[in-house]
Order: structure tokens, then sequence, then C-alpha cells
């Protein structure tokens, strides 16, 4: 790959994202999303099914499918992902933001070998030649930790096995050096001592490279195991984001402090004794008027049903949106 | 591989004979006196013993069964009744038009239908022209299709041969009445293959690389699109290559469905077996061709051969 | 509560498929209103072991003993013990039918077993999983993944089994909704003295749900012991591998570094 000249990627400049809504026809599954990602950094979104952190993946990946419309800023240095049309729009993709699904046997194109659809990569976007090209995708098999690169290499994606699929996927998202990588749960449907890996593996290369990591997740310990900041999701909003300490150990949205309690609660419980539930179940399709949460909390009071409450500043890039919050400083 | 081959050859051997059998004793519920129909209407009972005997007629069905299965191990297929000449030596007289044709058909399915299927499949609604044009060809029957051809392009327009001729340009209209027979069905297929490769992850995995958008059409979408196709022309082959009756009927092809009719009304069994065992043999041969295919297309098909 | 002779005893099975050996010689009992926990990854033949007790395969070799009875061998035979043995699916969007009715899904096995339902029996079936106010001639698609798994569960109780295979039963669900429906289960166990084998990859909900574990790694039970034992002094390294990649609860005792220093390299 050293002998491909690159045109300069933006700079380091990390993600902007600014009210981004998503709908789909009357649906408005994405309600004014707000967060940033500073380069090196990694951003956790989670949330439960439903909540919106899919979308926002995709809208900033600006990969929705047809019939789905974005509203906002997704800025990567001067850059609006929101905006760029055609060209501009072709140029970012890979370079300026890349995606790694969760389902890498479906991502992955059926008849093609790995290396090929490492190296389409190579050619199309760095204008690589062919020899060049197949080289720089063994190289970027050994760089997501491929232990036999050449032989991975020739295989088909039917003969690889999770790890190693998702592993391919992340060489693809990386072989054109984005500045911004968009990871939607790739570790949901592997086995854990396998999610471990990759999980590392993520980060250290995106932190080596400068790469702002958006990782939208279902699954708190791996929130635990791999944020710097995180993005607490539900009902189409953010409903409190901070650093990783502070949502861990000073969580002030009851939805968030279940969320974290939960696995610490469980760990010390003992076995066949009840486990602490949060009633009802995440809102599908149509979100409840007033706080998205209310219609589950038990803390709820009567201006929750009404108005969405507003995100609060807690504490240094501490938010929260809770009515609960403004009556108690 | 080599096992593999070995398992389905040996498969197709007993296809073959299976087909054998099953005509085999359908010919014997068929009414009518073969001696007869040879000998003609006045022959004495002599005569017609002597037929019998030389047809081996007068032995048993096992008897008659294991000396046509013998026969045909040794590309013996027995005699006309009607036409007093080898049946093999019919067969190979009419099957290169046959394969001509066969071949001219399925391309033009394959080209029409593959071209409107993808036309209309890039697009994000359906069109209405694809719908209008299949309904149309899908309701009109097959040899109406044929005479309209016929009528327009060999009557009116005089541009092609309406019978019999001998240029190249008399396989036009017989393979271009297959072609939009078929196209609706390939036109489908393609186009429903397009919708769903297009919306399949590993297309939205080619749009995020950030290749042109006929790159991902060209190295993501069309191979995975045309797969479900290849299956239906691999079966549509085999038809087509036992024989279109309809066509060569009205274009006067002289194909095997033709010797196949005619064979038919003069109850001229040896014909009428030679016909079906050829076609089954051709219907093995295709579909482990086009097996063959598919597994140099798509890898995941190569996994149960091993 | 988990004295007695055993419900279910399986002893050296084997399960061969083709030229993959799925099982290899897997001995687990349990007692009557005694969850099993099975732990293991995916292609362990954790779920190998649940077809094989549900009778709906065969072992290659080895003995199946229900209520100290050997399984029997023909299939008519064999509908007297899977009238005693329920089973809760995964995916409570795969394994409920959108064209029946709740009535006629949970309807659906007492009438395969010839035995008699009716209005109340519907009604109360449905109490007992927490949906008394669901409509019975609605469809499932109205309802939620939770709701439909509560639907799924009153279905595997309609013939009053003795013994549940739980098949990753919340793995589909969010995570706020399988506390609620593992803490069904466990009341489910308490009131009509069920039996479990409860299947899954997740160690933690396996210690919680689990009186005994059972370890299972590529078709061998590697580990075998009370919950509390397994989970806090494991003896196997397979089973302390399992235990070390349950993710941590708070980023301070977190197992990924930066560094990387926690990937193994994948073999080719």
């Amino acid at each position: 790959m050293s002998t491909v000249s690159l045109p300069e990627a933006p700079t380091a400049s990390g993600l902007r994202v600014q009210d981004l809504h998503v709908r789909y026809g009357e649906r408005h599954a994405v309600q004014g999303v707000s967060f940033s990602v500073a380069p090196g950094q990694t951003l956790a979104i989670v949330g439960e099914s439903g909540c919106g952190k899919s979308s926002t993946a995709l809208a900033v990946a600006r990969l929705l499918p047809p019939g789905a419309s974005i509203e906002g800023r997704a800025l990567v240095g001067d850059l609006d992902l929101v905006d760029a049309r055609g060209r501009t729009l072709r140029e970012a993709r890979g370079r300026v933001v890349a995606y790694m699904p969760q389902d890498a046997m479906a991502a992955l194109n059926p008849v093609q070998s790995a290396r090929r659809q490492i190296a389409e990569v190579l050619s199309f976007r760095q204008g690589a030649s062919r020899s060049e090209a197949a080289a720089g995708a063994v190289a970027l098999l050994a760089e997501v930790g491929i232990n036999e690169p050449e032989s991975v290499a020739r295989r088909y994606p039917h003969e690889l096995s999770g790890g190693m699929r998702q592993r391919v996927m992340l060489a693809i998202a990386l072989a054109a050096r984005p500045r911004v990588l968009i990871a939607d749960e790739p570790t949901t449907a592997l086995d854990v001592t396998v999610q471990a890996g990759i999980l590392s593996l993520v980060r250290r290369l995106t932190r080596a490279d400068a790469m702002a990591l958006v990782w939208i997740t279902h699954d708190i310990g791996v929130v635990a195991e791999i944020a710097d900041a995180v993005a607490v999701m539900y009902g189409g909003r953010i409903v409190e984001q901070g650093p990783v300490e502070t949502i861990f150990e000073h969580p002030e949205h009851p939805y968030t402090r279940a969320l974290v309690h939960a696995p610490r609660q469980s760990r010390d419980a003992l076995p066949k004794a009840p486990f602490q539930a949060i009633p009802g179940s995440p809102p599908l399709g149509e979100f409840p008027v007033g706080c998205p949460f209310h219609p589950r909390c038990e803390h709820a009071l009567g201006p929750c049903a009404q108005t969405m409450p507003p995100m609060l500043e807690r504490g240094p890039e501490h938010s929260a949106a809770c009515h609960l919050l403004s009556a108690r400083p | 591989m080599a096992r593999y081959l070995a398992t389905r050859i040996g498969l197709g051997v007993l296809t073959v004979f299976g087909v054998v059998l099953l005509t085999f004793v359908l010919m014997f519920v068929v009414p009518g006196d073969p001696a007869r129909t040879i000998a003609g209407p006045r022959a004495t009972p002599q005569i017609l013993a002597l037929v019998r005997a030389n047809l081996h007629l007068n032995q048993s069905v096992l008897a008659q069964l294991g000396h046509y299965l013998a026969g045909i191990v040794h590309g013996d297929l027995g005699v006309s009744y009607v036409q007093d000449q080898p049946v093999a030596q019919l067969i190979i007289d009419r099957l290169p038009a046959t394969i001509e044709l066969g071949l001219a058909g399925l391309a033009l399915e394959l080209i029409l239908g593959g071209a409107f299927g993808v036309w209309d499949g890039i697009r994000p609604r359906r069109s209405r022209i694809l719908a209008v044009v299949n309904v149309g060809l899908l309701s009109v029957p097959a040899f109406s299709l044929a005479f309209v051809l016929l009528l327009l392009f060999g009557y009116k327009l005089s541009l092609f041969p309406i019978d019999g001729g001998t240029g190249g340009t008399r396989i036009v209209l017989p393979a271009l009445t297959l072609g939009l027979f078929g196209m609706p069905y390939y036109a489908n297929v393609v186009r429903d293959a397009m919708q769903e490769t297009l919306a399949a992850p590993y297309t939205r995995t080619a749009v995020a690389k950030g290749l042109p958008r006929r790159a991902v059409l060209r190295r993501h979408v069309l191979r995975n699109a045309f797969s479900p196709a290849l299956t239906m022309a691999g079966l549509d082959f085999a038809i087509l290559l036992s024989g279109v009756v309809f066509v060569e009927t009205v274009f006067g092809w002289p194909g095997i469905g033709q010797l196949q009719t005619q064979a038919f009304y003069n109850v001229d069994r040896p014909v009428l077996m030679g016909t079906v065992v050829v076609a089954a043999v051709l219907v093995v041969v295709a579909t482990l061709a086009i097996d063959l295919i598919r597994m140099a297309i798509d890898p995941r098909t190569r996994l149960e051969t091993q | 509560m988990t004295t007695g002779d055993p419900l279910l005893q399986l002893t050296d099975v084997h399960k061969q498929y083709r030229s993959v050996r799925a099982l290899r010689g897997v001995s687990v009992e349990i007692r009557p209103g005694e969850t099993l926990g099975m732990v293991g990854e995916s292609g362990s033949g954790k779920s190998t072991v649940g077809r094989i007790v549900l009778g709906l395969e065969r072992p290659t070799s080895g003995s199946l003993r229900f209520d100290g009875r050997p399984y029997p061998r023909t299939a008519r035979s064999l509908r007297a013990i899977r009238r005693r043995i329920g089973i809760v699916f995964q995916d409570p969007y795969d394994s409920l039918d959108p064209r029946f009715t709740l009535r006629r899904i949970i309807d659906e096995p007492l009438r395969t077993h010839g035995l008699p339902s009716g209005r109340d029996r519907i009604a109360e079936l449905l109490t007992s999983v927490g949906m008394e106010n669901a409509d019975p001639d609605s469809y499932p698609t109205t309802y939620s993944g939770g709701q439909r798994q509560r639907i799924g569960i009153a279905r595997a109780l309609a013939l009053e089994p003795d013994l549940i295979v739980c098949d990753e039963p919340t793995s589909a669900l969010d995570v706020s909704v399988q506390a609620q429906i593992l803490n069904l289960l466990l009341a489910l166990q308490r009131e009509r003295n069920l039996a479990y084998l409860f299947i899954s990859h997740d160690l933690e909900v396996v210690r919680r749900m689990s009186d005994r574990i059972a370890v299972i790694r590529e078709g061998e039970v590697v580990e075998t012991g009370p919950a509390a034992e397994v989970t806090s002094a494991p003896q196997h390294p397979y089973t302390r591998a399992l235990l070390d990649a349950v993710p941590a609860t708070r980023p301070s005792e977190r197992h990924v570094d930066a560094n990387g220093s926690a990937d193994p390299v994948v073999a080719a």
C-alpha cells in the first residue's frame, strides 16, 4: 500500500452531529439528536430496539434506505454529510465515514473472496493497481489480527468463522482510512470470547489512526468496555450523555440508572433470586407524548406525560433530560 | 469433484433407465398392433407372424425390454415402423436443428427477459410498461403469437422466410417466438432478484465503499441477480432440447418435436421411444451442465459437493 | 426440592452428523423442580442436547431416561414423553404463527394430544404468564417481543409439563424485558415445581437461573456443579475463559485496553 499516493483526507476533526432527525414517512424515528466525537475517541450510543440508534448510525453513514429522510447536520471538518450529494458524497464514503454492520455474513458478497472485496476499495478509491490492491488486502487482513492473511484472503464468506468475517468487514471499513467509523452492533452476533477480541482491536486501530468511533450497542457491558463517552437513547432521543465514568458512576436519568445498575445488581445476586426489572417494554413505532420513558418510569410526575423535558447540564460535558432534574438541581 | 461427477452420472443413468422403463410400459398400454401398421391392412396371418417374429413382438414384455436396453447400449434405438430407417439416424438428422433453435430461443429469452428485468429492477418503482408487456405476452397463446409474427414479418414485411427456406434468417421467427414466449417469466424473475439484491446488505456495503454506481451494479448486483434466472434457464433448455412442438409445426422447423408428433399419430413406437430416451439423456446432461456452471459462479454451491 | 430420583437422565450421549461429532459423550441429569443451566458458545452442541431431550432427534449412541424409563423407540410411544416436556423457543417472532389467534396457538398442543381445552383454560394460561388482559382472539403480531415470549410460555405450560427446555429464551429480547421473562420463569417454577433445561450462551444469566450448571464445549461437558460453585471457583480453564469474557459492569473494571493487550490473534 505504500506505493499508493493518497489524497490528503480531511485532517483529524472528529464528528459533530447537530439536531439530527430521521423520518420514515410519517414515523419520526430520530427526533433531534446532537453529539460530538473527538478524533481517537469512542462514543457509545446505547439503547433498545426502536430507540433510533441504528437510524442515527445509518443517517450519519448516509446509508438509509430509499424513502427515509434526514434533517440536521453531521459535520466532519467543513463537510456536512447530511448535505453531501453526488460526487461529494461518493468521495466521502469510506474515506470520511465508514460503516460496520451487525451481520457480516449478509454484508459480505457471498460469491466473492475476501481479497476481492477488500481490494476493490483500494483500486477504486486509491487508484491502486491490481497487484498493489491484492497485496494491500492481505496487509489489511494482517492489520486486523488475522494470522494467515494470504490463506484467509482466498476464502469466501461462508468459509470464514463469525469473528473472521467481522474482521474482514473491519478491513473493508478501514481500507480507505476513514476519519469516522460507525460500528452498528458489530459484535452482537458473536460469541463472548470472540467479541472481546474484536472490541479491543477496533478500539486500538481507531485510536492509532485518530479516527472518531461511534459504537452502537444495546449491551451496557460493551459500553463499559469500550466507550470514552456515552449517549443513552430512548424513544428517538438522547436522554442522557456524558463521559463514561460519569454515566456509570453518577447516572441521572432513571432509565440510565436502571441500565447501569442492572448488571451490578445481578452480579451481587444469588442464583434463583428475582431480577431487577423495568416494567413494560420500549415503545415501537409511535412514541408517547411527553417524556418517552414516563409510562415505564417509577418516578413519573404530572408534567412527564405532557412535555418533553429539556436537556439539562449536569456537570462537565454531562447532560440529562428528565423533569425530576429541574425540580432537583 | 471426481466423486461428485461419478455420482451425478450414475444418477443420470438411473434416471434414463427409469424413463425407458416407464415409456416401455406405456407403449404396451397404447392400443394398436404394430405388425398390422407395418404390414398393412391386407396382410396375411403368415406375414403378420413373420413381422412379429422380426420385431420380437412374439416374445414376453421382459424379453423385449431386454432387447431394447441391449440396443441402447450399442446406440441402436430400433427401426421406424413407418419410415423404414434406424431411429437413431432419424434423431441424429434432426438433433442439430433442435439444438440450434433451442439455443437461439434460450438466448433470446435470457437477453430480452434479462434486459427488461434489469431495466425495471433498478427503478425504485415498478414500471407500467413491463407490466403491460408481460400481461400482453402471457395472455396470448403461444401458437397465436407464432402466427402473428409470421403474418407481420413474413407476409406483410417479407423480412424473413415463411416456411421451409434455407437461409440463415429462417431461424429468426421461430427463435423470436420462443424468446417472446419465455421473456415475461425471465423478466419477472430477474426483476424480483434485482430488487432483492439491491436491498441486500452486501450491496449497501458496496455503496459504503464509495464505488461508482455502475461498479456497484456490475460487480455486486448483477451476478447475484441472475442466479435464479440461470436455474430457470437450465430447466428451460432441457425442455427446448426435447423439441417444441408448436413452433416446429407452425414454422416447419425440422426438429425432434415434429418427428415426435408424426410418430405419435402413426403409433410409430420405436421413434416415440427413441425421442423420449434422447430427451431424457439431454435433460440429464443439461441439468448437470447448469449445476457445474452454478458451481463456477457461486462458491457456496461448491460446499455441497465436497 | 431437588432431591429424589432424576426426572431426566442422559448417559454418555453421542450424536454424529455425517463427519461432524456434535456430541461426544454427554452425561447430565435433571431432578424434578430443578434447573440445569447448559452454557456454551455457538457450535458447542448445547442446542443438539435440547433437541435430543425433546425427542426431535435420536442420539447416535448413549442412553436417555425420563422419569426412570428409557425413551421409547417408536414415535407413537414418544408422544407420551413429549407431552411431559415443553419448549420455549429463542425467537418469539418466528415461533408463533402470525395467522393464528392466541387461542389457537395455546390450544394446539391440547388438541394434538386430545386433551380438553376451552375458554377458561385459555384464560387461566394467559393469566399465569401475566397476560390476563390479552384478547384470546387477537393475533401475535399486535404484541411486543416480551409479550410474545409470554404467549410462547403459556403454550409450553398448556400440557402441564414436568420439564421445559428453554433454548436461549431471552436472547432475542430487549435488555429491559429480559429480566421480566426470567422472573416469570422463576415464579412459574416455584408455583408448579417445574424442571428446566436452560440453554444459553450467557454465563451470567445461566448462573442466576440455575441450580446446577453444565459447561459444554465442542460436544463435551467440561465442567458441572452447583451454579454458585462453578461461577465462583471454576475448575476448567474454559469456564474461566467464559467468566473472563463477561463484560465489565463499570469502566474502571474493563478488560479491553486501548493497547489491544486483550486481543487474542485469531488463528486462520
